[in-house]
This record gives C-alpha cells, sequence and structure tokens, in this order.
C-alpha cells in the first residue's frame, strides 16, 4: 500500500465542504475511496443530501473515470441510520472503503462516533471517509481533515469547462504536515489528481516530470513527493 | 337495511339472513343490530388461515366463509384426522367462533360435507351419497329442477347416467358431481406457495419466555442448514412465524444477499430485524408454535475451508450487505445499472445490490465528464436569464443562490424517446461552470419559434 498517499489505509478521514460544494466534496472523496484500493466500496448517503444535492449517478461515476459497479450505494433514511450503515461497513472486511455524507451540524457525529468508526476501521483495513456538508469541524478520531472547494477549471474550446478542478486545504493531519492548500485537478483517464501548477508548467508534455502525489492510484510516489509538486498558495 | 348474518340466537327468534332489518325489530325488539363490513370479515378469515396454517403449511381461503386445509400426511402429527380436527374446533370455539369442520379425500367434498353433512370424516366418495342436491353448490335453478325430478340425494344422482345430466344440467354439474364423489380429484391454491424447506418446534405449554426466543430459532436454523447443506442449496429468503396460543401470528421475513447457510448470520440477521420491529415480538400468552420456512432457495456450492480458519474477504462482504439489508430494508443497499439508452433520466439507474458488471458507454474524447456525478430527480426548475433565447445562460438562481456562468458548453440536444412519451418536449443539455467553479447540468425543456410552450429551464445533476 501507498505509505505517501495522503489517506492512510484503515483510517478515518474528514472531508468538509459548503452545502453547496456538495458535489465537489462527493467527487473529491469517491476519487480518494476508490483509489486507497481495488475492493468495492461503500457510499451511504442520507435522504437529506439526496434531496439536497441528487443522487449518485452510474453514468457520472463512469464519466468521472471510475467503475459504477465497485461501488454498492446504501440510501439512509436520516443521520443515525447513515452512521450505523457507515459503521457496518466500517466493519467489514471485504470493502476497501466507506464514503458517509452527513449534512447540517450533524449531531450523531461526535467524537464517540468518530471513534467508533475510526476503530473498526483500523481492525478491518477499510478506509472511512465522512463527507461532512455544513458541519463545523469538531474534536473527532479523524487522521486527516480536509476542506475542499470547487476551484474554476481550466477552460477547453470555446470556454467549455474543463476537467474538475478543486481547492483544497488539509487542515489537519495526524502525522504533521498540516496547514497546506493544494489547487489539483482531476484526471480522469489516470485517475489521480493532477497539481495544477506543475501541469500548466508541462503543458507540451502533461505526464512527463511531474508526480501525482495525490494519486489515486496504487503506484507509489518517490519518498519526498507529497508536498514538493503542490504549489503552495497558503 | 337486511340481515347479511344472524347469530345463533337470532335464528331461534327466526331472524334469518334475507329479512328487513323494520321486520327483525317487530319481531324481536331489542335485537343488536351491527353494519356488515364484508371487508372486516375478510381480514379475519385471512388472520385465521395464518393461525391454521400451524397445522399446515396449505391453507386456502375458500370465501366468503371457508378455509380449505390440505392436511395430507400432517394427520399423525396431531394424534389422527379426528384429533386434529377436535383441536382445530377447540380451537376455534375458543376463538368464539362458531365452525364446522369436515375432513375428505376431496376439496369440493370436504366442504359439501361440512355445510351439509354435519361434518364428518369421509373415507372416499360414498360419504357423499347421503347429501342433498344443495351439496352440488350449482345454483337455486338446478336444485329446484332436480328436486322435481324427484332427485332428492346426491346418491341419487350418481344412479344415472352422466350423459342424461350433463344433457339437462350442462357439464359443469356433472364435474362437480364427480368431484364430491371423489372421481375427480383438485388441488387448493394455498395462500403462500410451498416453502422449499421448513422446520418447527411445537410446545406442549405455552412458550413465555422472551428471552428464549433466540434459543429456538437457533436450533431450527441448525436443523434447516442440515437439509439446505445436503440439497447443496442455501436459504435467499427466510420466513419466521411466532405462533400466539390467543391465534396471532407473528411473521418476521429475512432477506439475503446471497445464499446463506451458517446458523450464526442468520441469527444476526434475526437480532437487527427482531430489534426494528416496531411492534416488538411479544409471546403475551405464550407461542404455541415456531416455524422457519426456507422460501427461496439458491444452489451454494459446499463452502472452502480457509486453512488458517480465518473469513474469507468475499464471505464477509455478503455478511456485511445482508446487515446493511436488515438495517435499510432491500430497496435502499443499491447497485448502479447501466441501461441502453441517450434518455439522461433512464441512462442509468439504481436497483437492489447484486454484482453486476454493466455495460457502461465509452468515453467521449476529452478531459471533462459529460454527466454529473448527481443527478437530480426530478430536475428543479431554475430561474435563468440568456443572452440570446436558444444560448447557453449567463446567470441563474438556485436555491435563493445567484450563480454567475463563467464557462459553458451546449447545448447537447437530447429528444425525447417518442415510442415511451410522445409529448415530452426536448432538451438542450448545457454544462455549466459558475465564477466559483461549480459545475452544474441544465437544460431548457421546448424548443423556441416550435413548440409553442414557453421553454424552461431546469437543473438536472451536479458535476464534481
Amino acid at each position: 500500500m501507498n505509505d505517501f498517499s495522503p489517506f492512510s489505509p484503515g483510517r478515518l478521514h474528514e472531508i468538509h465542504a459548503a452545502g453547496v460544494d456538495c458535489a465537489a466534496a462527493f467527487g473529491f472523496s469517491v476519487a480518494a475511496a476508490a483509489g486507497v484500493s481495488e475492493k468495492p466500496v461503500l457510499l451511504v448517503a442520507p435522504d437529506f443530501g439526496r434531496s439536497e444535492a441528487g443522487t449518485p449517478s452510474g453514468a457520472g461515476l463512469h464519466e468521472y473515470g471510475l467503475d459504477p459497479d465497485r461501488f454498492i450505494f446504501a440510501a439512509a433514511r436520516n443521520e443515525t441510520q447513515a452512521l450505523q450503515a457507515g459503521l457496518e461497513g466500517a466493519r467489514c472486511k471485504g470493502l476497501g472503503a466507506v464514503v458517509i455524507e452527513l449534512w447540517r451540524g450533524a449531531s450523531g457525529y461526535d467524537l464517540t462516533a468518530s471513534r467508533r468508526l475510526a476503530l473498526a476501521a483500523e481492525t478491518s483495513g477499510a478506509t472511512i471517509f465522512v463527507a461532512a456538508l455544513d458541519t463545523p469541524p469538531a474534536p473527532s478520531a479523524a487522521q486527516t481533515r480536509w476542506r475542499v472547494a470547487p476551484a474554476l477549471s481550466r477552460a477547453l474550446a470555446a470556454q467549455a469547462p474543463g476537467a474538475p478542478a478543486f481547492h483544497l486545504r488539509l487542515e489537519r493531519d495526524r502525522s504533521g504536515l498540516s496547514g497546506q492548500t493544494f489547487d489539483v485537478e482531476w484526471n480522469r483517464a489516470l485517475r489521480c489528481f493532477i497539481s495544477r501548477a506543475s501541469r500548466a508548467g508541462a503543458a507540451a508534455a502533461p505526464l512527463s516530470g511531474f508526480v501525482d502525489a495525490l494519486s489515486a492510484g496504487r503506484t507509489a510516489p518517490p519518498a519526498q513527493s507529497f508536498s514538493e509538486p503542490f504549489a503552495r498558495t497558503g | 337495511m337486511r340481515i347479511v348474518a344472524a347469530s345463533r340466537a337470532a335464528h331461534a327468534c327466526g331472524l334469518t339472513p334475507g329479512l328487513t332489518l323494520a321486520d327483525a325489530r317487530a319481531r324481536a325488539g331489542d335485537v343488536e343490530a351491527l353494519p356488515h363490513d364484508p371487508k372486516g370479515d375478510e381480514r379475519a378469515l385471512d388472520l385465521l388461515a395464518a393461525w391454521c396454517e400451524r397445522f399446515t403449511p396449505l391453507v386456502a381461503l375458500d370465501a366468503p366463509l371457508g378455509l380449505m386445509l390440505d392436511i395430507t400426511g400432517c394427520g399423525h402429527l396431531f394424534g389422527g384426522e379426528e384429533a386434529l380436527r377436535d383441536t382445530l374446533g377447540a380451537a376455534l370455539r375458543r376463538f368464539g367462533l362458531s365452525a364446522r369442520a369436515a375432513i375428505a379425500p376431496t376439496p369440493d367434498l370436504a366442504r359439501a360435507l361440512a355445510r351439509f353433512g354435519g361434518g364428518a370424516i369421509a373415507q372416499d366418495g360414498a360419504a357423499a351419497h347421503a347429501l342433498p342436491v344443495a351439496a352440488l353448490e350449482a345454483g337455486e335453478h338446478t336444485h329446484l329442477a332436480l328436486q322435481r325430478a324427484g332427485l332428492k340425494t346426491i346418491g341419487d344422482l350418481a344412479e344415472r347416467p352422466s350423459h342424461i345430466l350433463t344433457a339437462r344440467f350442462g357439464a359443469d354439474t356433472t364435474r362437480k358431481l364427480a368431484r364430491l364423489l371423489c372421481c375427480e380429484d383438485t388441488r387448493i391454491t394455498p395462500r403462500r406457495p410451498l416453502p422449499e424447506c421448513m422446520v418447527e418446534r411445537h410446545f406442549p405449554e405455552p412458550f413465555l419466555h422472551q428471552q428464549a426466543i433466540e434459543a429456538v430459532v437457533a436450533p431450527l436454523m441448525t436443523q434447516a442448514a442440515d437439509i439446505l447443506e445436503r440439497r447443496g442449496q442455501g436459504g435467499r429468503l427466510f420466513s419466521l412465524s411466532f405462533f400466539r396460543s390467543d391465534g396471532v401470528v407473528r411473521v418476521v421475513r429475512i432477506e439475503t444477499a446471497a445464499p446463506l447457510r451458517a446458523t450464526e448470520n442468520f441469527m444476526r440477521l434475526f437480532r437487527l430485524k427482531a430489534e426494528k420491529l416496531a411492534d416488538p415480538l411479544d409471546p403475551g400468552f405464550g407461542f404455541d408454535a415456531i416455524r422457519l420456512s426456507v422460501i427461496a432457495v439458491e444452489t451454494m456450492p459446499e463452502a472452502e475451508q480457509r486453512l488458517d480458519g480465518g473469513v474469507d474477504a468475499q464471505t464477509d462482504m455478503t455478511a456485511a450487505i445482508d446487515r446493511l439489508v436488515a438495517r435499510l430494508g432491500r430497496e435502499r443497499v443499491l447497485s448502479f445499472i447501466a441501461r441502453d439508452t441517450h434518455d439522461p433520466d433512464r441512462a442509468s439507474g439504481l436497483a437492489p445490490y447484486e454484482k453486476r458488471a454493466g455495460a457502461w458507454p465509452a468515453h467521449e474524447e476529452g478531459d471533462a465528464p459529460a454527466r454529473p456525478l448527481r443527478m437530480i430527480e426530478p430536475p428543479l426548475p431554475v430561474d435563468v436569464v440568456a443572452l440570446a433565447p436558444d444560448g447557453p445562460p449567463a446567470q441563474f438562481r438556485w436555491r435563493r443562490a445567484l450563480h454567475i456562468v463563467a464557462r459553458a458548453e451546449g447545448p447537447e440536444r437530447v429528444a425525447p424517446e417518442w415510442w415511451r412519451n410522445a409529448d415530452a418536449p426536448t432538451r438542450d443539455y448545457y454544462r455549466v461552470e459558475d465564477a466559483q467553479g461549480r459545475r452544474f447540468w441544465l437544460f431548457r425543456e421546448g424548443l423556441y419559434e416550435r413548440d409553442s410552450m414557453q421553454p424552461r429551464w431546469m437543473l438536472h445533476g451536479l458535476f464534481a
């Protein structure tokens, strides 16, 4: 397993975003979740999230570069059920990752709930992503906490929206290195996040010379590469 | 208002069905009348049928007022057919019901004996001979005609050549007669299909301990698992029936994602289901029987034992899915399915989870996904300002927030599938990005200058 991926497997990772940026948080979480292993991924969303921001779509996942057949979608009625279902998933060795979507000051997701998830993840080896929308950060047992916002994409021909771009901020990391920000875009063909700074510099040969540290693939980047390829903007 | 049904005491006073209520009141002033409730009768009969399933799994409704039990091979479990009938009769009397029961080789003869023969146990068609012709239940006209011909009993009819009867009263009457005389047999249609495998436990004394339910269910499952293992099968759908001594039957259904035989996993699902029941499994006056039926089975190969005794990841995953299904329900644990269509509403959908390999269409060239990660169903109307009537949106308002469009691509024109819905307007889809980088999928419904309706804008999805 890739030691230098920012998402250490078998841990709990929180992804925070504003409610309007739900799709960005979702896109970032599923890409990260699909990247940590080759195993199936469980998506859990409460009905509120589905009515607010839509239902995950198989065609969308496919267009995003992921295999929809790898995903299991659990439609929970409310937040409590979503956490319960997420915990069931976290206890399962057969799953590679679990993405749990929580909305609006998720009150059931407290230190105890996050510890429970983190413990289950450590035992089973599944990686847990909690996408917390419109939720103020609270003490939790998460390994990392990210804040995600969409970024303006590089336009394609005729001002068409380009590849999904994100503005990431690593707010907290138990293994050090927090407070960095990254501007990345998702490359659906390579299935990894690419730093936009390196991408812009290597326009002629886009694949050479950059290292995808936020790799969602399984290739292990060199040890020093984690912080290097990203332009520090913050 | 007329009398539909009358109690025994009312019959004794001469109040018979068909009499008007006013007449009845005139004959017996203190008569108590309740409105006729056929739906309620139906429900009661259905509950009674569920209760009767403790005697045999094959119970059919014989509407409006009868139940038909196929007790082939069940009699010895209750100490013989007569004992079974007496147990059943005593139980029904305890419920305050008056019932007549008869046992016969064919359903038709059993019914006739119950209604016209005072309830008897018949070994063959000879028992039908003494019954009146009304037992044919062929209609008032036929009965009258037969009586006028001097034919009073079924025995009289049995002596005549059947072609004469057929010529006079039709083939139905002859067939009915053959069934009464056990020359022709029919099957009943049970309320529930016969389970693939069934194990049950009857208690001589009502079973009162709620805590000990698991101690009864687990051995039942082990027993069922043995049967299934011998057949090389595993259960996909289980049903546990708890027969309470006061006649209530509680049924707990357990569905699994993959064939299941392991008692331990089954008990975990059962616990989840039982704690979720809105109305807990209350023994009340006690259960007198608990039955486990395996309704659906699938072939299940012998599990390979791992050398380290660990659990296979795949098995672990099916168990996790079963627990999710038990928690959320089958319709909420889903996988994505691909459909071969251009209609974005139908191109991809969700269906109860199973392992799939969908035929997802190949990507179009380019960096950007053409379909949104989240689909808003149904599409939401949004206020859009466009610079040209048929151009891309310039700004729009969604959930009270104004989004200024920075990038847009389109239109991608999607015509409705005319063979499904001829009236659906054409949609022009735009991929749109606002100044903050949020990406949306909007469409304009209808065409300018062609459709009479005012085109409207809808939000159909969100891109990452």
